[in-house]
């Protein structure tokens, strides 16, 4: 089980990084700045990569 | 039949990591168990894994809207790709050792020695488990437009049969393959298709740009991005 679910979901940390994601998606959207996420969440998704990378 | 290309490669490259992860496991419990017993856990474990896919794709299949299904399956693809791609710029960088089948082979070996036979045939049932799990959580990812997964299931078949085949000829750990190279390509595809659909499960399909061509876009954002941070700023330097 332990091993199933570290399989879907990895570390905590990268639980997080994908929630904060999901977080900035959902608020640029419902800001109505839809046009801007296309091209922030790619840089956040890439910082959020180099994050998990550091640790 | 028309094999979609933009469907195979992706799950065929992602499934051969897995399958040579997992074939390297099966290979050093046969060594200490036989290939009998080590042949009977993979196909034990292939038959649970038959299982998990029926009752899921009938799960995903069973009321479920296309954009709650990319939704969710983009997270998932996000939580595996991110680390994914994580990792591979922390070995491109140097800040963790690459990934070594035959270090993964001794350590295998190693555990083995300590346990007795169930044990033994535990670990090599877990391993296959786990690896096609991954693999399903990409067929079923990647052929969301796949009418069937019969191209999905196919690349990831084909996987299989190219790494139990190559693993048979060389009898010894894979790890000619360049792995890490993979990994950066398939993490960077798989968080690419991520970050797609949960956006688009959320504001839409206008929400692009570039419409589809921004999943390529995104993929080589990824692939270069992280390449270049991973020789420049996070680059550990070399003792001299």
């Amino acid at each position: 089980m332990k091993a199933l679910i570290k399989t879907l979901i990895g570390d905590r940390y990268n639980a997080l990084a994908v929630s904060m994601i999901v977080t900035l998606e959902l608020i640029l959207v419902a800001s109505g700045r839809g046009v801007a996420a296309g091209y922030a969440v790619p840089i956040f998704v890439m910082a959020a990569a180099v994050w998990l990378a550091r640790r | 039949m028309m094999i979609n290309w933009h469907i195979f490669l992706p799950i065929f490259f992602t499934a051969m990591v897995e399958w040579v992860e997992a074939f390297t496991i099966v290979l050093a419990v046969a060594i200490s168990i036989g290939w009998r017993a080590a042949g009977g856990a993979s196909l034990a474990a292939f038959a649970a894994l038959a299982v998990l896919t029926v009752f899921c794709d009938r799960f995903l299949e069973y009321g479920a809207t296309e954009v709650w299904v990319q939704g969710l399956i983009g997270v998932l693809l996000l939580l595996f790709g991110l680390r994914w791609l994580a990792k591979a710029i922390a070995r491109q960088a140097g800040l963790k050792a690459l990934h070594d089948e035959s270090q993964e082979f001794a350590e295998t070996r190693a555990k083995l020695e300590r346990a007795d036979r169930h044990a033994s045939w535990m670990i090599a049932f877990n391993g296959v488990l786990v690896e096609g799990l991954e693999v399903w959580l990409i067929v079923v990812a990647l052929g969301i437009h796949d009418p069937g997964h019969v191209t999905a299931y196919g690349a990831a078949l084909s996987a299989l049969i190219v790494v139990v085949a190559l693993g048979a000829f060389a009898h010894a750990p894979l790890s000619q393959i360049p792995e890490n190279l993979i990994k950066f390509g398939v993490g960077s595809a798989i968080t690419a298709f991520g970050t797609f659909w949960t956006l688009t499960a959320i504001g839409g399909d206008g929400i692009w740009p570039a419409g589809d061509w921004s999943l390529a876009g995104l993929t080589l954002f990824y692939f270069l991005g992280g390449q270049l941070i991973a020789r420049t700023a996070l680059r550990r330097p070399q003792e001299a």
